[in-house]
């Protein structure tokens, strides 16, 4: 089996990425989905289905 | 004795000192007329437009996404550049006009598209169920550059897939291991995070509007400040490795191998400045001219040169079978000294250049030796390409080695261990980057990899448009070569840093200039549909990263390289940077479609 060239994404940017984000802001942890539900701005049908 | 013909729309090609077999080789590239690119944009501009119009004016579609993109994730926010509809009409456009039947074009587009809803549908996938677990919430910013990273990725790597590359060639057994590369790499990375949070925390107008279109600009892709901050951490660990471990004076023996196509106008002038240096070396020097299928004297102007240079001991060995590399691979054959350096016919070595780059083979796991290759000035692209030259080889290169991540040392100079070189498997024939390919090679035995921004020479800059579009179609494409052939240490299981950082990041950074002036049109059609209330904001932002990013690295490099003069070439240089984007396009649409193979 050949190494997952996505691998490169998956372990080498989304994480830096994702930890920077958090450290500046442009991302958040919050307790529980429905917490930030209020904040988030999600897709109609997401909506739809999180409320369903 | 060549059977290599000009494409259509160069019919006086080969009449052009240029043009050779290596600028477009056989089987890998196919004719590319000079409209290709243009239809691209033009078709791109209607795919991006309707598309944006659709997302932006049909009820349906902005009821379902009030994010004016294709975006399913959650998030936070309500605005970003739409870069998921940018990457799909740009594959729509490029593959409508690559040179390929049409059920091999629709092949290549529905695969571009699948991966890239399937990859995105992933990462939207582990977005929801991360916010449902932990309550993780990127903003849209977030999410749309991670996209386009996507999908610079997702391009690169279906055209490595569709596209007629080199078959894969088995890989060198490795001599020496070398160590904690990957650990330099994440403490440079975490230090770049601190460093751009640290700025960040000082929340600049300019930063945050800078940051929204990070991956428009010239500083490539990755979060705004995160990249920068990388690479300038590393180019200062790379620089106080440098001045710290001074390599001792080493003089042995060395062979000075030419190849020569049709240089007869300018072969005595680099064979003088051979002597030049080598009166400043101490060890013997011998010069090999590989004169390569030339028809305009240059064996006989070779001839005269040398008989006026009493140091360099050369001869002329005669090469009928056009192509660089086959010339080099004589001239290594040739060689009966333990260490090798091969210029081009119109590089000129400044005279410290032998004696600076020969010390670092007193380190015995030392393989190559690159340098900065200067512009000889007073040619319409000389002041960009001093710029360039500081900013490439005067400062990532640096920062490259201070990871042990140099992977292209440029063929105009470059010092070999001999046997390193052979065991490597010499240069490679029959495709572009064989200068890159060896270099990537004698790094992965584990030999050092090694740029010198010290070691100075002067090389040839291309003085028309034409010889420019020949020079960076084949610099460009190189990357995509070098990649095909050398996929094992891509897809196997060694922890190369080269391998699994090092080129796929040249493969995404490839395809981002591929799709930089796209994404440029792009943000203007942003700005002139005005879509959305921010839309002005965005365009303003698009074009301050575009222009005003390389300048500021362009400037940084030239600083710290001590040339304050190149700072009158920035204006130029963030105009090059805009040629040099469209070249790359031209180049990817040169690359040949092949069936599919397994690799």
């Amino acid at each position: 089996m050949r190494y997952p060239l996505w691998a490169f994404f998956f372990i080498l940017i989304l994480p830096p990425c994702t930890t920077h984000a958090l450290l500046i802001g442009e991302a958040e942890l919050s307790a529980a989905p429905s917490a930030p539900l209020a904040a988030a701005t999600v897709p109609a049908y997401w909506t739809h289905a999180v409320t369903r | 004795m060549s059977s290599f013909s000009p494409p259509a729309s160069e019919p006086a090609a080969t009449s052009h000192r240029f043009w050779s077999v290596d600028s477009a080789p056989a089987r890998l590239t196919q004719p590319l007329s000079i409209w290709a690119a243009p239809a691209v944009l033009a078709l791109f501009t209607g795919v991006a437009a309707l598309l944006l119009l659709l997302v932006n004016r049909m009820p349906a579609l902005v009821e379902a996404f009030p994010n004016h993109d294709i975006v399913f994730s959650p998030y936070s926010g309500t605005h970003s550049v739409p870069l998921r509809i940018f990457v799909l009409s740009f594959y729509i456009a490029f593959a409508a006009v690559v040179g390929a039947g049409a059920l091999a074009r629709l092949r290549f587009l529905g695969e571009l598209i699948f991966t890239y809803v399937l990859v995105c549908g992933l990462f939207d996938l582990v977005n929801i169920l991360a916010w449902r677990s932990v309550g993780l919430l990127y903003s849209l910013h977030v999410v749309e550059i991670l996209s386009g990273l996507i999908g610079f990725f997702v391009f690169s790597l279906k055209l490595l897939d569709h596209g007629s590359m080199p078959a894969r060639a088995a890989v060198p057994e490795r001599r020496f291991v070398r160590r904690f590369a990957w650990l330099r790499l994440g403490v440079a990375m975490a230090g770049a995070i601190a460093v751009s949070v640290l700025v960040d925390g000082l929340d600049l107008p300019l930063i945050r509007d800078l940051r929204s279109v990070s991956l428009l600009g010239g500083t490539g892709p990755g979060v705004f400040l995160f990249l920068p901050a990388l690479f300038l951490l590393l180019y200062v660990w790379g620089t106080l490795t440098a001045w710290l471990g001074t390599p001792r004076p080493f003089t042995p023996p060395l062979t000075i191998v030419i190849p020569a196509h049709n240089e007869a106008h300018v072969i005595g002038r680099t064979l003088a400045a051979v002597e030049a240096a080598a009166r400043r070396y101490a060890g013997p020097v011998k010069v090999l001219v590989l004169d390569n299928n030339s028809t305009d004297g240059t064996a006989g102007a070779t001839e005269r040169a040398l008989a006026g240079l009493p140091l360099i001991h050369g001869r002329v060995l005669d090469v009928p079978t056009p192509g660089k590399a086959v010339a080099l691979n004589r001239g290594v054959a040739e060689t009966d000294t333990d260490y090798l350096i091969r210029i081009d016919a119109d590089t000129q070595v400044l005279p410290a250049a032998l004696s600076r780059a020969m010390r670092h083979f007193s380190d015995p796991q030392a393989g190559v030796v690159g340098g900065l290759p200067l512009p000889p000035g007073g040619g319409p692209f000389d002041r960009a390409r001093l710029l360039e030259v500081l900013l490439k080889h005067g400062y990532y290169q640096i920062a490259y080695g201070a990871i042990d991540g140099i992977v292209g040392v440029p063929g105009m100079f470059a010092a070999y261990r001999t046997e390193a070189l052979r065991a490597a498997g010499g240069f490679v024939q029959g495709m572009n980057g064989e200068d890159t390919d060896v270099s990537l090679r004698i790094g992965e035995m584990g030999y050092r990899v090694i740029g010198d921004p010290g070691v100075h020479y002067v090389s040839e800059v291309p003085v028309t448009y034409r010889h420019l579009r020949e020079q960076r179609m084949r610099w460009f494409r190189s990357v995509y070569h070098v990649c095909a052939r050398n996929r094992t240490y891509l897809d196997d299981w060694r922890p190369s840093l080269r391998g699994k950082a090092i080129l796929p990041f040249m493969l995404l950074n490839s395809a981002r200039r591929a799709m930089t002036v796209p994404l440029f049109i792009f943000g203007l059609l942003h700005l002139t549909l005005a879509l959305d209330a921010t839309a002005p904001l965005t365009g303003q932002a698009v074009l301050a990263v575009l222009l005003g990013a390389p300048a500021l690295m362009g400037a940084f490099a030239a600083l710290a390289n001590g040339r304050i003069g190149a700072l009158l070439g920035l204006p130029e240089y963030v105009l090059f940077r805009l040629l040099r984007s469209y070249l790359t396009l031209e180049s990817v649409l040169s690359i040949a479609f092949a069936p599919r193979r397994d690799a």
